[in-house]
């Protein structure tokens, strides 16, 4: 039954495709006949229109259109998104306002700045270790290889608020569940400390400050890079020729030396990679705070008032986030270019201190 | 070099069939007794009933046993059935080595113990038969050596070789002497740098895999128990595992849909990504048209620009195109990477020109060439973007937050952050956080299960992703 339902098959196959053989061969020669013979063998330009023209019309819609239009949005004033209309240019308006007048811009940069400078150095120096210590042994290597790789598959915003469970327990009775982290830190004999919480003025017990819900930003931020930087260190250090080590070995040198002076140089073209894109990652820090803190980026409760946590990124989308309003667009592209432009500043002084130090 | 015959594959292809039989009955199970379960009017309430399960009366904490049960026996035996039913497939022919024969032994005990007899039968004859094929004995010849050996310990003889070899080691010059002594210190040393290493390792390891096991065990727990343990507990016995709590999740706050949501995005987007990339990267790759090099590296320079500066406007796009709130939004501004088209290229630029070639000689045409030659060989590459973008999808907060407002539009990170998992209404409201950890790890689970099972792709693509970049 199968089998001759198979040859029926093939059978049928092979009558279509002569059919079809016979006449795209008549069709050839019927528009080779008449000069259109490109019709038929196309020739390269034609086939590479074909083979682009979708990734192309997409990547000019949403990737290319919007790198120049919102450059020219944030030369306007009073923009309106559903008309297009607008009131007047302006050159530096716009990029005047956030600088100078908008409140909190300052703070964001700040908080940028300092969430860059602390879990960059942080994460390469962590994951560079791990990935030393991974290669070094072999039983249970790919078991630690997994996990280290775990942070890199999971939701951003789900383990957030993971830690900011973690970090604050049942954030409605204060004083009492304190979360796994306090707890972590009672075994140490550590008081339990109000990472993310509101204090209670009756008991004396002070709420969240900057410092604390800054540090559970951090201690997340950590987390969450070091799957992808350990995978690309590890797998820089296993190309390395095993010689050199032996060499070293032969010569004398401790291991630590041969660290420092064999390992680190030769996977520098990796490193600064890894250095380059996490400090163009990390000025662009949102998801992890929106999902310890809140979409606001503001606790209202804290100690000393509000803790302001917003980050430049934050600032973006409080902009977008009232585009109904004429001409916040052109303040959300104005801080967008600013953003753009730290993160080029920083990108070219990396690249030239880079050329002197990496070895390739 | 001893292979293994096709009687005794046979034989294995069986265990391996009962032992899916086995892990498919459970997960029917598990489903059953998970959809027979209550769910609560009030989610801070447990509900202790009796539930009538295929003519048996189980109560509450015995339903709740079961499910555990049953899942701790999946977590283990799907993944192995995964690896043998890979095993079987696998063409590559593998000598038999000693490993061969112990795994069947422990999937024979590991299967005894999980009341699997059949299986456990079928592997204990694989494994006696390979044993017999690699060192010509079976199990009695086995057990008959070991016990030999166990009763040399007791025999003179072994004390007299223990004293001459002492004697030997007394006569050794002063120099031996030295250099063992080196050898010792030098073990010592490598024995200390790996306790060391291992203990740094297993260290980041737990500070890794913490939150994971934080977010399960806090879900399955009770509202009760959440709000009046001072230390909540790191262990919880099986019976007491809530897993009406995924439930809730699943019903109540509708994270059914916004999966469901999240699951025809990332499908649609990654197909979408797939088709434009492997066409665009082909182009770049193979064709040859006038300023080829010169659109590639526009595209590349693309790459360095941040993501803020295209949301603005394709969030005026959007909205002019009238998508605003669908799931076109979603979709068609993620069916191409710049990235991806990179990557893709290099792969595609490895395949030697000659087939290209020869291909043409054949009269085979461009398309026909892609499909039949590029693709298959570079599926593994294929693979891993399929997967990256898929995570992509899972992972995608800002955009769907900013274009979707409505309930019934939310993808998963958007409706984590956005449903307020409480109990009562204004200042009185209380956050249930076993709930909204459960909702996590219904969020979280679905992804780590495809790691596992891709695990090769997804960890050599990122890896290379990085080399390469």
């Amino acid at each position: 039954m199968m089998k001759s339902l198979k040859l029926w098959l093939s059978e049928a196959t092979w009558k279509f495709r002569n059919f079809t053989r016979r006449y795209t061969g008549r069709i050839t020669t019927f528009f080779e006949k008449r000069r259109l013979g490109f019709m038929i063998h196309w020739p390269g330009w034609l086939k590479a229109i074909f083979y682009l023209l979708p990734a192309l019309l997409l990547l000019g819609v949403f990737t290319f259109f919007p790198i120049f239009n919102s450059f020219f949005i944030s030369f306007l004033e009073g923009y309106n998104i559903q008309t297009g209309e607008f009131d007047d240019y302006t050159l530096i308006g716009n990029y005047r306002y956030i600088i100078l007048e908008a409140t909190g811009f300052r703070q964001a940069v700040i908080n940028t700045a300092l969430i860059v400078a602390i879990t960059v150095p942080a994460t390469i120096l962590i994951s560079l270790f791990i990935a030393v210590a991974l290669a070094s042994v072999k039983p249970l290597k790919g078991f630690f290889q997994t996990v280290f790789f775990l942070p890199y598959i999971t939701n951003t915003i789900a383990i957030g608020l993971v830690f900011a469970y973690m970090f604050s327990g049942n954030a409605n009775t204060i004083g009492t569940t304190l979360g796994l982290a306090n707890q972590i830190l009672g075994w140490f004999g550590v008081d339990p400390i109000i990472w993310l919480g509101a204090g209670n003025a009756a008991e004396g017990i002070r709420g969240a400050t900057y410092w604390t819900a800054m540090s559970v930003i951090l201690i997340y931020t950590i987390w969450n890079g070091l799957a992808f930087k350990i995978i690309v260190f590890l797998s820089g250090i296993q190309g390395i020729d095993k010689q050199y080590y032996q060499a070293a070995q032969i010569d004398g040198a401790s291991k630590s030396k041969a660290l420092r002076r064999i390992t680190v140089p030769l996977i520098s073209p990796m490193i600064f990679y890894i250095l380059v894109t996490s400090v163009i990652g990390g000025f662009k820090t949102y998801t992890s705070v929106v999902a310890i803190i809140n979409p606001e980026g503001l606790i209202s409760y804290g100690a000393d008032g509000t803790i302001n946590l917003k980050t430049i990124v934050f600032y973006v989308y409080d902009f977008i986030g009232m585009a109904g309003t004429n001409g916040m667009m052109s303040f959300a592209s104005a801080a967008a270019i600013i953003l753009f432009v730290i993160i080029l500043f920083f990108t070219i002084i990396q690249l030239q201190v880079g050329k002197r130090r990496v070895h390739y | 070099m001893k292979r293994i015959p096709k009687k005794i594959r046979l034989l294995d292809v069986i265990a391996t069939i009962i032992d899916w039989i086995f892990v498919v009955a459970a997960i029917f199970v598990v489903y059953r007794l998970f959809s027979i379960l209550q769910v609560p009017d009030v989610i801070s309430e447990v509900i202790i009933r009796d539930y009538e399960f295929l003519g048996f009366t189980l109560s509450s904490s015995q339903v709740n046993l079961w499910i555990s049960i049953l899942i701790g026996y999946l977590l283990v035996f799907f993944p192995t059935a995964i690896v043998n039913t890979k095993r079987l497939r696998s063409k590559d022919l593998v000598d038999i080595d000693e490993w061969t024969y112990r795994t069947q032994f422990l999937y024979m005990f590991m299967s005894f113990f999980t009341f699997n007899i059949f299986s456990a039968v079928l592997r204990y004859l694989v494994g006696m038969q390979i044993k017999v094929i690699y060192d010509d004995k079976g199990f009695v010849l086995t057990m008959k050596d070991l016990w030999q050996s166990f009763k040399n310990i007791f025999k003179a003889e072994t004390y007299q070789k223990m004293k001459e070899k002492r004697q030997k080691r007394l006569e050794m010059s002063d120099s031996q002497h030295d250099l063992e002594r080196v050898t010792k210190v030098e073990f010592f040393k490598t024995v200390a740098r790996l306790v060391l290493t291992y203990s740094f390792l297993t260290l980041f390891a737990l500070f890794i895999f913490i939150p994971f096991y934080w977010m399960i065990i806090t879900a399955l727990k009770t509202y009760e128990e959440l709000n009046t343990a001072l230390n909540p507990r790191f262990f919880i016995g099986l019976s007491e595992m809530q897993w009406v709590n995924f439930k809730v999740a699943l019903t109540r706050f509708d994270f059914t849909t916004y999966i469901l949501n999240t699951v025809y995005v990332g499908i649609m987007s990654t197909i979408g990504t797939i088709i434009t990339t492997v066409l665009a990267a082909f182009a770049f790759s193979r064709l040859e048209f006038k300023g080829r090099d010169f659109i590639f590296s526009v595209l590349l320079l693309t790459m360095m620009i941040p993501g803020e500066l295209y949301t603005i406007t394709n969030f005026i796009t959007v909205t002019r195109l009238g998508w605003y709130d669908s799931f076109s939004a979603l979709i068609f501004p993620f069916m191409t990477s710049v990235f991806y088209i990179f990557f893709l290229r290099q792969t595609f630029k490895q395949i030697p020109d000659s087939l290209y070639r020869a291909a043409q000689v054949d009269g085979c045409g461009d398309f026909k060439y892609l499909t039949r030659v590029m693709i298959p060989i570079a599926k593994p590459t294929i693979i891993t973007i399929t997967i990256l973008s898929a995570i992509g999808a899972w992972d995608a907060y800002i955009w769907p937050q900013l274009v979707t407002p409505s309930r019934e539009n939310w993808l998963i990170s958007v409706a984590l952050r956005g449903t307020s998992f409480t109990l009562g209404s204004g200042s009185d409201a209380r956050p249930v956080y076993n709930m909204q950890l459960a909702a996590t790890a219904l969020v979280t689970v679905p992804l780590l299960v495809i790691f596992f099972l891709l695990k090769k792709y997804i960890m050599s693509g990122v890896g290379r992703s990085g080399t390469k970049g």
